[in-house]
């Protein structure tokens, strides 16, 4: 597991921001009126975008594989859950007050895309516990 | 000579040291240089991109280090040149070694066999140079078994592949395949960042 202070606040910094910027891009984009699972899935299609974004500039500073692939998953994740907050709204304007902050649980899509950034966070390194020095 | 090949990398060789020089490079360290440690008489290095890895070799060593692209050879020179020891920088395609059987002790490889065309056929390639007994030891980024893991590296895979390397081979598979025997792997990062240690029959 990482333990070189550097990487950890990389890896946070990293996965908060691709969660948060695929929810926000996620609860910007989708129709208040969608069903949820299209609207689900096109958030993940955003998410993985964004965090093709973040790893631009995260991939140089704090590593390849390690920034890329948790990230991928940590924008999917965020772009899943930021579009279920127009959904949740229901009848909110499109990228008004879901954007805002009246989403689901009253949470608003970048902050429940953040909230899927650290769970990735969390996710990544125990299995990277789980698998560092394995022999196989 | 893959030309196709060859010219990937050299349109990559622009921007290689900006996305992988520190980060990555940083963060590899530890692994690399435990695996580079252990370098000791004839010793083939490929690829030699822009001679990032030199860094983690062990001084006083004499190394053929080969690459398919002008750009990058160009680049690793100066890197070459600096390197407490002796590096002879060879434009070459694994497919294609000029060398003779038998002729390297050790071959060490960083990120390759993500980008070589034809992985089993590059592996047998360097199952013909390395004495009987030689060391493989490379370090690689490979497909991963864990879920979603897995299916993120697949579904991507064409679009890392149209710019670079792949992201979902099964580089120990292909080790074995190849004939390499007593394949050992060191997973770093996940399932996904390995070394992989083989002996040559």
């Amino acid at each position: 597991m990482e333990r070189r202070i550097y990487f950890i606040l990389g890896d946070i910094l990293n996965l908060l921001c691709c969660g948060a910027l695929g929810g926000y891009w996620a609860a910007a984009l989708m129709v208040p009126s969608w069903s949820d699972l299209p609207s689900m899935a096109l958030g993940m299609l955003l998410g993985m975008a964004a965090s093709m974004v973040a790893g631009l500039i995260f991939t140089p500073l704090f590593g390849a594989m390690e920034v890329m692939l948790p990230g991928m998953l940590a924008g999917m994740l965020g772009g899943m859950l930021g579009a279920m907050t127009p959904a949740a709204a229901g009848d909110a304007s499109w990228c008004g007050e879901a954007i805002n902050g009246v989403g689901l649980g009253g949470w608003s899509g970048w902050e429940m895309g953040m909230m899927g950034g650290a769970l990735v966070m969390l996710l990544t390194y125990l299995l990277q516990a789980h698998y560092e020095g394995r022999k196989a | 000579m893959d030309i196709k090949t060859q010219q990937r990398w050299d349109r990559a060789a622009k921007y290689f040291d900006l996305m992988g020089g520190f980060g990555p490079e940083k963060r590899w360290r530890p692994y690399k240089e435990a695996l580079f440690a252990p370098m000791s008489g004839r010793i083939l290095f490929l690829a030699a991109g822009t001679g990032l890895d030199f860094t983690h070799f062990p001084a006083g060593q004499k190394i053929v280090a080969i690459d398919i692209s002008p750009e990058m050879i160009k680049r690793a020179k100066k890197r070459a040149d600096s390197y407490p020891g002796q590096i002879e920088l060879l434009l070459m395609d694994v497919h294609e070694m000029e060398f003779p059987d038998g002729h390297f002790d050790q071959i060490y490889t960083s990120c390759t066999f993500c980008s070589v065309p034809d992985p089993v056929r590059g592996l047998e390639a360097l199952k013909r140079v390395i004495k009987p007994g030689g060391a493989l030891r490379m370090f690689e980024h490979t497909g991963s078994r864990i879920f979603p893991f897995r299916q993120i590296l697949n579904l991507t895979n064409p679009l890392w592949s149209s710019i670079g390397p792949d992201v979902n081979r099964n580089t120990v598979a292909n080790v074995q395949q190849a004939g390499f025997q007593q394949v050992r792997v060191n997973n770093h990062f996940l399932d996904v960042v390995r070394s992989i240690e083989a002996i040559a029959p």
